[in-house]
């Protein structure tokens, strides 16, 4: 990994490699960096980060509106059923595509029947900048549910972006501290959408609002929001 | 278009459930109040409320103009509520035409103010018959969280306290109005300062109640409810428009409630009148 | 001639900024400058009724509502001057059938509002994460009765005025012009000029108005890489 700055849209990226490289190799550009012209320039604001060796580029800023992506896990709620699937709301421009099928061990006599207003753990299979985004709930190579499909029970809720990520690494310190006291069920959605599921209500309020209180904590600071929540039980 | 999305099945279920055992989805008590903030501008008459997210700003401006032939002796005071899709997604209109909820905002403040006849009008007549001031009450919803109403009342209260205006000496059939580096402009003549305390009810009977309601709690309440008191502990306004029926001993219930909430919020505004 | 608050001729008022400061939006930003004072709050990208939308970048809207009064004609030109400027600076490309809309939300106005609406949009755009060719950082300029050319004026001296301009400029143009690149040649993104004015003037106002806009940049710079810095500072064990 290389150096990591904090950079402006407009600002531009000295892409020149270290090494002596053909002067055409190709640079992947990620989000946050695209080309203008001539230039490499950053588009959004964040921090830089970059990778000699893949010849990557990519800025790291947190958001609120989700930008659908292939792969990703996100929480969604159906919103309507037509002929082929649902509509399912999952925060982005477009509402995403949930076809009938698009569960494990699902055949045209055996399919679940989603009520609106159900939600939805979920993988994004199809993105892109032209068509509206199509959502799966098992994993179609595998066949397997994996964990996808509906979420009964619990609570949901919303979160940036920035704090989704953190929190499906499966490090992330308020979840840990959290569960070192209280079980409980956790689905990440990458589109800002967390939910939760305990034995009571009481308990399930205090773990999203520890969650949502993590936002601007580093590891130590969650660590001690969540003992003295603990201890105040 | 932006659009607001409705609550999911999990979300109003959830509530309901903690509800019954008297616990709020924010963590508060179900008679708590979000945490108020007011904050007065050096501006005369520029105030900004938050009320948790939900964020309200109100501005009172005054200009010298005719009153009406009816009532020569009287001032004016206009109103008028910006509920846009800067508050919340899906409230513009494509035709321009003001949307429902800042209708009602609009009109709820209206009558709050204006009908409790919460400020003196005879005292903003400056020549019977020919000069008079229109005051000018304007609100700018920036964040809508839950509860307009009460965030704007407390606004527009302290905004009208707030205001100065510029002062006026007569002398015989002539009106000299002083301009405010001259002369220390004064404040509105205000009988009385009532303030909105809302409710909100679920259930399949209305029989679960809380104050304040946030967003979600809004969006999945049967009925609402909402009482405005002022400090001298008199009933300014009642309002209940459709929902659920509400037996009468639950208002009665609410009322008491309202009653220390209000003396709470004057509290909080008068602190923040001072500094 | 002293000016009514005692500043030099070619200094801006004391700025002022909050970034995410709204709940509903993806992105806000609160600017000001002295007492003026604007709300821009951004969603985006969103969903676009189908016969507004454009099937090879997404659309911009722009809301803006004055300070106090009902919104007029005046401030139909405030938002037509909003929406040509990040028509071009908003990479609308990358988000094709899509609605970025920008509302703005004057809070105080003590002149210069138009430029404090643009800057508030760039911050308000950049809080959002929408992609951005380049930042863009306004300021106005009064030319007096006594012929001083003044920078952010005030609603005061705005009034007095023989002309008043309003110029916008791309972050990466004020660079190149401050590192010593031929003034004259860097365009800006936005210019509005009204009153009797010479092209003299207009020159004069150019130059102000351009370094205000390096100062207004800087700022803008440091108040989002605080918030970054800050966010960045959150490690992840």
């Amino acid at each position: 990994m290389a150096e990591t700055k904090v950079v402006l849209p407009g600002d531009i990226i000295d892409t020149s490699l270290d090494s002596d490289e053909e002067e055409s190799s190709v640079l992947r550009l990620g989000p946050g960096v695209a080309q203008i012209d001539e230039q490499v320039s950053a588009v959004a604001a964040g921090v830089l980060h970059s990778d000699n060796e893949k010849k990557q580029w990519w800025v790291v800023s947190n958001k609120r509106r989700y930008v659908p992506a292939e792969g990703e896990p996100v929480v969604g709620v159906v919103v309507a059923r037509h002929g082929e699937g649902y509509r399912v709301d999952i925060g982005s421009a477009q509402g995403a595509l949930l076809p009938l099928l698009a569960f494990e061990g699902a055949t045209k006599r055996n399919k679940p029947n989603l009520a609106v207003g159900t939600v939805v753990y979920a993988r994004v299979a199809v993105a892109n900048s032209v068509m509206d985004p199509e959502i799966e709930c098992y994993n179609s190579h595998t066949g397997k549910s994996e964990g996808y499909g509906e979420l009964a029970g619990g609570f949901m809720f919303k979160c940036s972006l920035g704090l989704a990520r953190r929190l499906i690494d499966s490090k992330a310190p308020v979840l840990n501290a959290l569960g070192s006291g209280i079980p409980f069920e956790v689905a990440v959605g990458l589109n800002g959408r967390v939910w939760i599921n305990t034995e009571a209500p009481a308990t399930t309020v205090l773990i999203a609002n520890a969650i949502k209180n993590s936002e601007f904590l580093d590891a130590k600071q969650c660590r001690q929001m969540v003992k003295e929540l603990l201890e105040k039980q | 278009m932006v659009v607001e999305i409705e609550p999911s099945n999990i979300e109003r279920e959830f509530l309901l459930e903690a509800l019954e055992k008297g616990i709020r989805v924010d963590g508060r008590g179900i008679y708590d109040y979000r945490t108020l903030k007011i904050t007065c501008s050096p501006t005369y008459g520029l105030v900004e409320v938050q009320l948790g997210q939900t964020r309200v700003l109100a501005r009172v401006t005054c200009e010298v103009t005719r009153p009406f032939p009816d009532r020569p002796t009287e001032g004016l005071v206009q109103f008028n509520a910006d509920l846009s899709n800067l508050a919340a997604p899906g409230l513009d209109s494509s035709s321009g035409k003001p949307s429902v909820q800042e209708v009602a905002v609009s009109r709820m403040i209206e009558r709050v103010i204006r009908q409790s006849r919460a400020i003196d009008t005879e005292a903003l007549c400056i020549l019977a018959g020919e000069k008079v001031w229109s005051v000018r009450l304007d609100l700018h919803f920036l964040d809508h969280s839950g509860n307009l109403i009460d965030a704007a009342s407390i606004a527009s209260i302290a905004a009208l306290r707030h205001f100065r205006r510029p002062d006026v000496t007569i002398d015989g059939e002539e009106a000299i109005i002083h301009d405010v580096n001259e002369r220390n402009p004064v404040p509105l003549s205000i009988h009385h300062t009532p303030i909105c305390v809302t409710f909100g009810f679920f259930g399949s009977n209305g029989d679960l109640m809380l104050v304040d309601p946030n967003l979600l709690e809004e969006q999945v309440q049967v009925s609402s409810f909402t009482i405005t008191l002022n400090s001298h502990r008199e009933i300014c306004a009642l309002s209940k428009a459709g929902g659920v029926p509400l037996a009468p001993s639950l208002i009665q219930r609410c009322t008491q409630i309202a009653l220390t909430k209000v003396d709470d919020i004057n509290d909080k505004i008068q602190e923040a009148l001072m500094a | 001639m002293p000016r009514p608050d005692r500043r030099e001729n070619d200094q801006i008022r004391a700025l002022h900024s909050i970034l995410g400061l709204l709940n509903r939006v993806d992105g806000s930003a609160q600017f000001s400058a002295g007492s003026t004072s604007v709300y821009c709050g951004v969603y985006g990208p969103v969903d676009v009724k189908v016969y507004d939308e454009k099937l090879d970048r997404a659309v911009i809207e722009v809301k803006f509502r004055p300070a106090a009064g009902v919104s007029g004609t005046k401030d139909r030109w405030v938002e037509s001057a909003v929406r040509g400027t990040f028509e071009r600076e908003i990479l609308a490309q990358m988000h094709p059938r899509t609605l970025i809309q920008i509302n703005i939300q004057a809070r105080e106005d003590d002149g210069s509002a138009d430029a404090a609406a643009i800057n508030a949009t760039t911050m308000a755009l950049v809080d959002a994460g929408v992609p951005l060719r380049d930042m863009v950082a306004a300021a106005s300029c009064a030319v007096l009765a006594d012929g001083a050319a003044v920078v952010d004026p005030t609603l005061e001296e705005a009034a007095a005025a023989q002309s008043v301009h309003t110029f916008a400029f791309a972050g990466s143009d004020i660079g190149r012009a401050g590192s010593g690149g031929a003034s004259g040649s860097t365009s800006p993104v936005y210019v509005d000029s009204r009153g009797d004015f010479s092209v003299a003037d207009y020159d004069r106002c150019y130059d102000l108005c351009l370094r205000s806009a390096q100062r207004v940049l800087a700022f803008m710079r440091t108040a989002i890489e605080g918030k970054i810095a800050k966010e960045s500072q959150i490690s992840v064990v």
